[in-house]
Order: C-alpha cells, then structure tokens, then sequence
C-alpha cells in the first residue's frame, strides 16, 4: 500500500489514515495471536501498539479512568500506570472474568455529534479521527465475539464520508474567500485608476498637460470590469506607485536623511482632507514621487522643490519662490481662460529685495516698458519687508495705487510708497504720468489673518481675486483663515499639475 | 622630454579648470575651481553646508538666471572668474 502511495502523493489527502492504521495494528494482532495458538513463537506485533494499552484499559476495570470526560480518550489515563514484563504477566493471570467490560460504548451521541454538526467548523478534524478510531478498537481477540467486526467499518465508512464532506465544504469555503479578497483587490486598483485617468482627462481638457501615448496609458484600455492583460497591471502600479518600488524609497529616503533633510512620503496635511478626492490622491501620489530636493515645478528663475513643496502643504513660512511661482500659474490660467481673469503685469517681490541694497540695480524689471504697461490695467506687485508678505497694486485706468496687508499694521505701508518711488525712478518712461501722484489707499475690511505664518499664502489669494473678473465682493468673505490649509493644498495641486509637462 | 610633457599637462589644466566667484548679498566671496563639465549642483550643495543652510534654501544666479542642478558651467558659458550670486530666499509669514 505504502508503494501505491509514494507512486502518487496527490492521494496522499485521500485514504483514511485512521482505519489504515487500525488495520494494519488489528492484522498484524491477529497474526500473533494465530502464532500463539499454534504454538509457535509469537514475535513482535507491528504497528501503532500504544493503542493496544489503551484498549486494554478501556476494556477491564483493573485501572480506572482518572478523568472520566477527557477527550482523546488515551487522556483519560494518568501516565503513572507503568508495567514490566514481570507484572504484566502477573496481571494477565489474575485478570478475573468480571474485570472485563463486555459491552463497551461506541461511538457516543455526543461524539458523533461532534463529528456531524457544522456548528463546530474550527475543531480540527484529525483529533476527532484518532480519537474515534481509538475506542473503535476492535474486539478483535479472540476474546470477543466477531459480531462486533461487521458493523465496525461500516460507521467507520460513514464517518470517512463525513470528514471528507466536512472537509469539501471548508476547502470551497476557503476558496470563495479567497477569490473575494482578489476581487476586492482588483476593484481597488481599479478605481485608482480611473482617478488617475479622469485626472489626467480633466488635465488635457484643460490645457495643462498634452496628452501622451506613451507615457500615459489611453483610457481606453483601463475601462473598469474587464480584466486587464498583466501589461496593463504592470503600467497602472507604475502609476500609482503602489508597494512595489519600496526598496528604492528606503534607499532614497535613507540617502535624503544624509543630507540633512529626511522627508517622508506619508506626511499626513491637513488642507488635503479639506480638497476633493480626486485632488488629494493626486496629490499624495505625486508627493511619493518627489523624494528630497528633486525640483518639481520649474519656470525661469523659479524652482520649487519637495521641500518647497512641504512648506506650501504645512503651515510654514512661503518664500518669494513659492509667490513666484503662484503668479506664474496664475499667469498660465489667464491665458488659458482670457474670459475669467484680467491681464496683469507681474513685478517680482526681489525686485525690492536687491533695490533696498543696491539703488542701482534694475532688476527683474526688464518687461517694464510702455507697451507692457499699457496692455494691461493691473500692476501687481508683492512685498516682502522684514519676513512680511504685503501687496501693493497699482491700477492704470482709475490711477491709484492699493495696498494689501493681512496684518494691518501702518508700519508695513511705509516700504510701499518707497518702492512706487523707486519704480518712478526706474521705468518713468514706461507710464504716463506720475505715478508717485496716484491715490495711494490701504484697504481695510479685507481678510485678515489670525495666525503668523499664513500671509504669504493669504497675499497669493488677494492676488488670484484681484485679477479675476466678476468677482468685486471677494472682501467680504472672512473665512479665509479656517480655509487656509486647503487654499495651500490648491496651490500644491495646481503646481502638480503644471509640473506634468 | 619630461619637463616639455609636464608643461603640456599644466597648460592643459590651466585650461580646463575655472574659478568661480560665488558672491552673498552681504558682499562675501568664495572661490570654487571647477572644471567645465562638473555639475554646479555640487557647487550650490557645498556652499549650502559651509553656510549651514539647507539645501535649496539659497539661489544661485548667473547673469541673472536661476542655475539649475543639471546646469554645468560649459552649459552656462562660464568663463573664467565669473561671478555667481547667492541669493537666500526670502521668507515671510
């Protein structure tokens, strides 16, 4: 038997061990007891003895059961019932008639109960098996009567048929989880999917980014419910930056710390939450992908880094990069929709910086001339003085000048006026008139800002409701400061955005 | 034979090596050599440690325009002595 099994080891599952086992024991038993009775040397009996002993104990009274209800049933017995030759031949001979159970229980109700019923799917199966196979222990000597014999494999049979169809049922249940947990799994990438593409949609209808068929997959072959060739697997993890490039990012990240600045990629800001689903996966998607100092927006003198980045998205201090770049984006989307917001000349907040130094210095004042200022009514221009962000706007047609500061302070209006003066002296060509003589009105009834480190992002918001068209009552909104972190997660996405080029 | 070869050699690094001035806004140099095809990225990242500030805190401009990491002083058209200016950014809250 045991050459059939080596020969397919897939059947290994399907004999019942327990009743080949009882077999093999009840056979070789009654070989020796044959041996014996013909008055030939006995030899050894092969097989699983331990259970002889046990049947031998369930069979007489000699030793009583220390714990009546155990289960398996060799429990029963303490293990101080030690025996030598000597004693056992003894016990053999004294053993009296009356010490022997005649009719001994079979299988309980309780125990078949046990094995039938569902309602216990965790008791593992072989115990069950041994332990029934145990006081199955055929009366096989040729003390008991062979009545007993017929009927035993029979319930044996049926208990075979149970354990397998106990065992049918779990292994389909096992599989069905299985396959549910794949199936939720494939819907999650999935629908990540989709949101990468109806971003990237939205992105191409937009303007902002050009489509591209090889870097970025059509959506055509991600439609949602069809099962994907492993290719398209392959490109959406790309895409999604899910587990697999673990091992790089550790080695990056481990490489950032070393310089000095350790970032992680799951910093948790808070102005996400407050953005749209869409918006915040691609944002926490995209901060994956730039570790350390990798540049990510870049426009002329312009760069903003992950650590750029991590200041607009926390609570940090903007520098003049980040309202740099803020007027370069704003700049794109007025190009893009010429209908929602005004044209505006930009004046960089270093042209002040490198002024205040050296007087004749006249940079980033270049696009200064007549026919740039008068293309448009609007002169924006943001001051940093003394780590404070203020925002000085100059109108053309109506000849003022406004002045913006979200922490209204007269100290702060003085720097102002002397950059109006220094602009006169530097570009008096490129206006009309004086322009030291426009109205000069700092605006009040403005948000204001309750925190310290806010007005460089409340200066970029004057700004975009500056320029926007249709949009005269944005003074009198005054939750700005509670929608702050997400004012700052827009500004993130649309330099996300705009870096995808 | 020898010494002609050495001279060879010098003029040939005379050549290939820049110096760069790279100058703060208080007005204090620092002198780098660099050959012409060394990425400026390890320029602006030893200035940024000897200044104790993190990198990406300061820009570097060369005639104005923004130097970039990939940037290199033969990208730039550098010649030799040029001034570059260190700018450190000017933050607000």
């Amino acid at each position: 038997m045991l050459k059939t099994i080596a020969n397919n080891v897939d059947d290994f599952s399907s004999i019942n061990w327990t009743w080949a086992i009882w077999e093999c024991l009840v056979e070789d038993f009654n070989n020796v007891s044959m041996k014996i009775s013909n008055n030939r040397a006995a030899g050894y009996v092969n097989g699983f003895v331990p259970l002889l002993i046990v049947w031998f104990l369930e069979h007489t009274s000699i030793h009583l059961s220390k714990y009546p209800y155990r289960r398996p049933r060799f429990l029963r017995w303490s293990d101080d019932i030690l025996y030598n030759t000597e004693k056992t031949a003894k016990l053999f001979v004294n053993l009296k008639r009356r010490q022997i159970f005649v009719d001994i229980q079979g299988v309980t109700p309780e125990e078949s109960d046990l094995l039938g019923v569902k309602k216990y799917p965790s008791t593992p199966l072989s115990p069950i098996q041994t332990n029934t196979s145990e006081h199955h222990l055929p009366p096989q000597s040729p003390l008991q009567s062979k009545s007993a014999l017929k009927t035993q494999p029979q319930s044996l049979d049926e208990l075979e048929k149970k354990v397998i169809r106990i065992m049918q049922e779990s292994m389909v249940n096992l599989f069905q989880e299985f396959e549910a947990t794949m199936n939720k799994n494939f819907e999650k990438i999935v629908r990540r999917v989709d949101l990468i593409d109806e971003k990237l949609q939205h992105c191409i209808v937009q303007g902002i980014i050009k489509p591209d068929q090889q870097a970025v997959p059509s959506s055509s072959s991600f439609i949602p419910h069809t099962i994907p060739s492993p290719k398209n697997i392959r490109i959406s993890y790309e895409h999604t930056k899910s587990d697999a490039p673990e091992i790089i990012k550790d080695a990056e990240m481990t490489h950032a710390a070393e310089r000095g600045y350790p970032t992680s990629p799951t910093i948790n800001f808070r102005g996400l939450l407050m953005l749209s689903p869409v918006k915040e996966l691609f944002i926490r998607e995209n901060i994956k992908k730039y570790l350390d100092s990798k540049e990510i927006f870049q426009a002329g003198n312009v760069i903003i880094s992950r650590r750029g980045m991590d200041e607009i998205l926390s609570d940090s201090y903007l520098d003049n990069d980040h309202i740099d770049s803020f007027a370069i984006l704003l700049t794109v989307k007025s190009k893009i929709s010429p209908e929602l917001y005004h044209k505006f000349l930009y004046i960089s907040p270093m042209y002040w910086h490198y002024k205040k130094d050296n007087e004749n210095l006249k940079l980033f004042i270049e696009h200064l001339n007549y026919s740039s200022v008068h293309s448009c009514n609007f002169i924006i221009n943001p001051i940093i003085d003394g780590s404070h962000w203020t925002l000085l706007v100059g109108y053309r047609d109506e000849r003022k000048w406004e002045f913006y500061d979200s922490v209204p302070n007269h100290m702060h209006r003085s720097v102002a006026i002397k950059i109006i003066a220094s602009l006169y002296r530097d570009c008096k060509k490129a206006f009309d008139d004086n322009i030291k003589k426009w109205s000069f009105k700092t605006m009040k009834n403005i948000p204001t800002q309750t925190n310290n480190t806010d007005c460089g992002m409340f200066v970029c918001k004057y700004m975009e409701n500056i320029i926007r068209q249709k949009n005269s009552n944005w003074r009198d909104n005054k939750d700005w400061q509670e929608k702050m972190p997400m004012y700052r997660a827009e500004f993130a996405y649309g330099l996300f955005c705009s870096s995808l080029k | 034979m020898a010494s002609t070869s050495s001279k060879k050699n010098k003029k040939s690094n005379e050549v290939t090596i820049l110096c760069l001035k790279v100058k703060s806004q208080d007005g204090e140099e620092l002198v780098y050599r660099a050959k012409p095809t060394t990425k400026l990225s390890k320029l602006k990242n030893d200035y940024c440690n000897r200044h104790s500030l993190p990198i990406n805190s300061i820009a570097f401009l060369f005639d104005g325009r923004r130097i970039h990491d990939e940037d290199t002083p033969e990208s730039l058209k550098m010649e030799d002595g040029d001034e570059i200016d260190a700018m450190i950014h000017q933050t607000g809250g």
